[in-house]
């Protein structure tokens, strides 16, 4: 059966907790129906892969939709619409997981590091301190 | 006496990547709440880097008894209600909830203030301090007006005192 995930109940830190022991200890069933044309594809590859069907696809949901929610909290985040917080409750990644794809996404942008020595040259200039800006110039290149 | 003073995941984790927790631990108390100490999650090294301190006990735990602002998620308005309760200086990066808290009353400090006053007090060279501002820029996860400032009163630091 199909569900829509109920963002309060899976925030519940109760619910968290006992959806948790039920991925250790439980399993749940999904019944996916596959055309032929999908259930042949999908053989093939377990059969190459020397792994089942079901374990295959157990597999693939759950990494597809850990980089899902992990897209989904960076760009929330990015966008200004949530707190780390409320997106480590929503999503149940912790928050350096979540800071670290938000530094995956924004790190190494080079406007914001040209943005940063231009003002340090512009206050380099107006208080006549050229040390200033070589050390943060130096800084950059380390 | 040290102040005491409780933090959110943000500033833990960028606290660390600056290498700011010894600077930290000399002064203030540190609390951290147990909402705080989930959401760092078990196996990342900010995370590691708590546990340890917290078994040692050099960062103390404690829960807010109250919840007065119920707004964002469980560390934050954990850390938020904490220090309200508490009246204990608030380190927090996320610029949300900073500025919930500074509405509600509370004093707060994010890294790139603390890191600032560290160099006002002389205890950290300019070279360390703009090596920092340069990692969190590169980083991205602190808002730009926020290094924009930092840079800005460094260079005010420097002008006046010759740091």
């Amino acid at each position: 059966m199909d569900t829509v995930c109920g963002e309060d109940r899976i925030g519940d830190p109760t619910e968290r907790g006992k959806l948790m022991k039920k991925e250790k200890h439980e399993k749940t069933t999904v019944t996916v129906r596959l055309t032929d044309e999908e259930d042949q594809v999908l053989r093939r590859l377990c059969m190459l892969k020397k792994t089942t069907k079901t374990g295959y696809l157990a597999r693939l949901a759950k990494d597809q939709a850990k980089r899902e929610l992990l897209n989904y909290a960076a760009g929330e985040y990015l966008e200004g619409k949530a707190s780390l917080s409320e997106l480590a409750k929503k999503t149940g990644l912790d928050v350096p997981t979540i800071m670290d794809e938000v530094a995956r996404i924004k790190g190494g942008e080079k406007r914001a590091v040209e943005a940063f020595l231009s003002a340090v040259e512009t206050l380099s200039k107006l208080n006549k301190d050229p040390e200033f800006y070589d050390l943060a110039v130096k800084a950059v290149r380390e | 006496m040290q102040r005491g003073a409780t933090f959110d995941s943000s500033f833990w984790v960028h606290a660390v990547y600056l290498d700011l927790v010894e600077f930290l631990l000399s002064d203030f108390e540190l609390i951290c709440t147990k909402a705080v100490e989930k959401e760092l999650g078990r196996d990342n090294p900010t995370s590691l880097r708590l546990k340890a301190l917290l078994a040692e006990r050099n960062i103390k735990q404690a829960a807010p008894r109250s919840e007065k602002i119920k707004l964002y998620g469980d560390g934050e308005r954990a850390a938020i209600n904490l220090a309200l309760e508490r009246k204990l200086l608030l380190l927090i990066d996320d610029w949300r909830p900073y500025e919930a808290a500074q509405a509600a009353g509370v004093e707060v400090v994010n890294s790139l203030a603390y890191l600032v006053g560290l160099y006002e007090q002389r205890r950290l060279t300019l070279e360390r301090v703009l090596n920092a501002l340069v990692r969190i820029t590169r980083r991205g996860t602190l808002r730009p007006e926020w290094i924009q400032s930092a840079v800005r009163i460094v260079s005010e630091i420097r002008r006046k005192g010759g740091n």
